[in-house]
């Protein structure tokens, strides 16, 4: 989908042999000469789950109401399937692989949630013959089989947001985009959410995602995107963006001399640093993988140190985020 | 098993159109039938036994009188025949009943209606829930069928409880099936009219917080009420006859369905020299199958146009309220149908001679609706800032294109660019181009039409046509009139790209200034439209002073509005220009986030 006076611009080239779920070429967004989504470049492919961070004003949900075809982006290209987005061509063919829930779920309360539902399995075109079981399966999977007569009213803030979340894939996109969509649920709730998604995921669904509940995120994203200023300013697998943005310490306590496990782990110099030594414990900064935390460990053991305590921790996502945005605000 | 049926209806309306099935699903309920059915048999009870009120019934003592008496006998009583019954004009008695209800049949439908939609629409906007429809593979016209059906659905049910009682008084008081027929037909396609324009109203002006709710109902009340107080028969407010089904009685027998003796407000009066109806002298009043075609081709082609309108504002809300190709269609069928109606206006004069200061009376209605609608054509067309920043930035980079590449292709062909069809498409048509020039349209269509209605009526009436003189005055204060126009459709478009948060608030201040404030000015300062010194101030009014001033005042007075507009036009031109070069330079520059 784009505007057509935008096609001026050499976007990067799409590659069609490896085809992702849903890609996004250049996409920018201006609003009264306000640059609020800047040239993002994005590829999501079936089955991955990606989180979407930034500060409120980053430009997230607008960025997302341009993937759904919500918002008419000022340029750049959105892909579905290999298939460009287009408002005047393709719309209602490519709405059909999308499902959106935005972060306010507005419902209908004259409706009850089977009327609810079944009302949106017919606006998307659903076959009568394979509707009913759809309902059915969809109640099962967001849990509200119990409230199928029940009307929207009555149900609580968790239980509406797992019923918008059911309107959004009721016609089984293949990307699914959720705006926020824990905000102001409490942690029983985000729980019952985290399983929805994850068996979304484990259907192949693609997934972006934006919240502000960065635990929840490390919990199912499989990548992470940070956006600040209208910038994809970071976009890696969880992983990586762990291995590279994430410090890393390990406490080490010693029923022995302090000073000799001091030694040992001088000799691992590179992959620890910083050596804070009391008595008889010690803390490093460390770089690398799980794997190379085992090794230090091995080696400390075959060093015949009378090791008391091994502890390996490191930066959750949400001191990612905010050291990441401190470094930004420096900079 | 009346539920079962209706879930199976339900479901069965469903697979045709999902959305028409969503709204009745959550308006037929058991509570709002009965509700509904009561009402209307309240209301058909009420309004059947009010005529009760004035017959005679078994056992009356005294002498009886009252407006139903078929004969007064002597000392004004009612007579009685020689079973000592009352003789009384049963007819007369349904066609009062028939009168009401055909009044509440078409209020109740046409006002009730509107607000039902216009607040549907409202509320579905206001929790965002539009949005979802919006971005649902169902296209647009079917959905909005599905809210023009469904969502007055108990308003409909109330008013077909009351059918069989109407045809029942129809048909006793008279009136023949093709005629009820006729109504019903002719009330189903101003209904859709008003219902097209209510939900465009209520999607374009939803930053009025639900007024617009109310404000259309009243609307449609107002045009509803002017369509039965009018008696004019020359003038464009004739217009509203063709608005109101109620018209249609006129050709039943007056008499018999006692429209003689008006009893609200003399509401209707209208009925008794509706034979005087013309269009373009042709005497529609006096010809009820004629008058049918006209008031539904009338109808259905206002009706269509709102609905586009409506299909465009509901699929793209950033848009303007109607694209500037609907405009001139719109304008087009306005300015004909006022012109048939003005056209029949002949002068007024004094012992024969048409008054000195006559300055073309006889169109003096359509200039005025014209101008009504070239002004809010002033706030229905304009782009929002965001279009016409993106059409400016586009058409920075096409000259950039041509100018860099000296207008020549690699392989050195010179670029042959179809400058007719991007300049109709950029002025003419596209959304972002600047709409001066789309004002300035209009403006030459009602022009022609105008030009066109002194031609015709020349030939026609030349026994009682001004002088041409007086013509040209006429003609001179609408050109005065257009310029006033465009200059406000510039300023319009410079208040529009400025920075003002309520710019719309600035634009109605500013159109309310030029056209009307500057004249009060004036008139307060003392400047009369006849003081022979200053008269050519009015030149700068809506109400130019054509009159008062010689050959060079007047050439004077062009060449100035002239300036004022090519200036204006000179300085839009660089504002774009200028826009879309800084726009073009922020959207490529990597480090620009706000330019």
């Amino acid at each position: 989908m784009i505007a057509s006076p935008s096609m001026h611009r050499v976007l990067p080239e799409y590659d069609s042999s490896r085809v992702p779920t849903l890609s996004v070429r250049s996409l920018t967004k201006r609003y009264q000469r306000k640059t609020v989504v800047h040239d993002v470049d994005l590829d999501l492919f079936a089955g991955e789950v990606y989180g979407l961070i930034g500060p409120n004003g980053a430009g997230k949900t607008t960025l997302m109401s341009m993937m759904v075809g919500a918002t008419p982006p000022t340029l750049g290209e959105v892909w579905i399937g290999g298939e460009l987005f287009r408002q005047d061509k393709n719309l209602s063919q490519l709405q059909r692989c999308i499902g959106f829930l935005p972060d306010d779920y507005p419902l209908y309360d004259d409706l009850t949630v089977w009327q609810y539902l079944d009302y949106f399995a017919r606006l998307y075109g659903i076959a009568p013959g394979v509707r009913r079981d759809r309902l059915y399966e969809i109640l099962e999977l967001v849990q509200l089989t119990s409230k199928y007569r029940s009307r929207t009213t009555e149900l609580s803030r968790g239980m509406k947001q797992r019923l918008g979340l059911a309107r959004a894939i009721v016609h089984r996109p293949t990307v699914l985009v959720l705006d926020e969509p824990v905000s102001g649920l409490d942690p029983v709730a985000r729980m019952e959410f985290r399983e929805i998604v994850r068996a979304l995921q484990k259907e192949g669904m693609t997934i972006l995602i934006s919240s502000h509940v960065l635990s929840d995120l490390a919990d199912f994203c499989s990548t992470i995107g940070i956006m600040e200023l209208g910038y994809l300013v970071e976009s890696a697998p969880l992983a990586e963006l762990y291995s590279k943005l994430s410090g890393q310490q390990i406490f080490v306590a010693t029923l022995g001399d302090g000073a000799a496990l001091a030694a040992e782990l001088e000799k691992h110099e590179g992959v620890v640093s910083q050596t804070a030594v009391s008595s008889q414990e010690i803390r490093v900064d460390f770089v690398g993988d799980e794997q190379m935390v085992g090794e230090l460990l091995r080696s400390l053991v075959d060093a015949g140190l009378p090791l008391r305590q091994f502890n390996h921790t490191r930066e959750d996502l949400e001191t990612i985020f905010l050291k990441h945005l401190d470094h930004k605000q420096v900079s | 098993m009346f539920s079962n049926l209706l879930t199976f209806g339900l479901s069965t309306v469903g697979s045709y159109n999902p959305q028409l099935m969503r709204e009745l699903q959550g308006k037929l309920r058991w509570r709002n039938l009965l509700f509904t059915s009561l009402l209307s048999f309240a209301v058909q009870g009420f309004l059947l036994l009010r005529p009760l009120t004035d017959l005679p019934f078994r056992g009356f003592s005294r002498d009886f009188q009252g407006p139903y008496c078929l004969e007064l006998a002597k000392g004004e009583a009612c007579a009685r025949d020689s079973f000592g019954q009352y003789l009384v004009d049963w007819p007369l008695v349904w066609a009062d009943v028939f009168r009401s209800l055909s009044y509440v049949l078409v209020w109740a439908l046409v006002v009730v209606g509107v607000y039902l939609l216009a607040a549907d629409l409202n509320k579905e906007a206001r929790r965002s829930t539009l949005n979802f429809l919006r971005m649902s593979p169902l296209s647009g016209s079917r959905l909005l069928f599905g809210k023009l059906v469904g969502v007055p659905i108990l308003l409909y049910l109330g008013l077909a409880l009351m059918l069989p009682t109407h045809v029942l008084a129809g048909l006793s008081s008279g009136c023949s099936w093709l005629r009820l027929v006729g109504f019903y037909g002719l009330l189903g396609a101003i209904a859709f009219c008003f219902y097209s324009a209510a939900m465009w109203f209520s999607l374009l002006a939803n930053g009025l917080y639900g007024l617009q709710t109310w404000l259309i109902s009243a609307v449609s009340g107002g045009l509803l009420l002017l369509s039965i107080v009018d008696e004019h028969y020359d003038f464009a407010t004739d217009w509203f006859h063709l608005l109101n089904p109620i018209s249609l009685m006129a050709y039943v027998d007056v008499q018999s369905l006692g429209w003689q003796t008006p009893k609200l407000f003399d509401l209707g009066r209208h009925i008794l020299s509706f034979d005087q109806f013309g269009w373009f002298f042709l005497w529609l009043g006096g010809h009820g199958i004629g008058f049918w075609c006209f008031a539904m081709a009338n109808a259905g082609l206002l009706g269509w146009w709102f609905w586009q309108a409506l299909l465009r504002k509901f699929q793209s809300p950033t848009l303007t309220s109607l694209s500037k190709v609907q405009s001139y269609g719109l304008t087009l069928h306005l300015a004909v149908l006022m012109m048939g109606f003005e056209f029949q206006r002949l002068p007024k004069r004094e012992s024969g001679v048409i008054s000195a200061g006559y300055t073309g009376d006889d169109f003096f209605g359509y200039l005025i609706t014209m101008g009504l609608w070239i002004v809010l054509l002033l706030f229905l067309l304009i782009p929002a800032k965001q279009s016409v920043l993106d059409w400016a930035r586009y058409h920075y980079r096409l000259r950039g294109r041509s100018s860099q590449r000296g207008g020549r292709l690699s392989d050195g062909r010179r670029v042959r660019h179809d400058w007719r069809r991007w300049w109709n498409a950029s002025y003419l048509k596209h959304e972002g181009g600047p709409y001066p020039l789309a004002i300035g349209v209009n403006l030459a269509i009602m022009t022609s039409v105008l030009l066109i209605g002194f031609a015709v009526k020349f030939w026609v009436v030349r026994s009682y046509d001004p002088a041409v003189s007086v013509r040209l005055y006429a003609f001179g204060c609408w050109l005065f009139g257009v310029a006033l126009y465009l200059l406000c459709a510039f300023l319009l478009q410079f208040i529009a790209l400025s920075n003002f948060h309520h710019w719309r608030w600035l634009a109605i201040g500013t159109v309310g200034t030029v056209l009307f404030g500057w004249p009060i000015v004036l008139l307060t300062l003392g400047v009369g439209h006849y003081n022979q010194s200053w008269s050519f101030i009015w030149m700068t009014t809506m109400f130019p002073a054509i009159e008062t001033l010689n050959g060079f005042e007047m050439l004077t007075s062009f060449v100035f509005h002239m300036s004022v507009l090519v200036g204006l036009h000179w300085g839009l031109k660089r504002r774009i220009q200028f826009l879309g070069q800084s726009e073009w330079k922020a959207l490529m520059s990597p480090s620009a986030l706000v330019s």
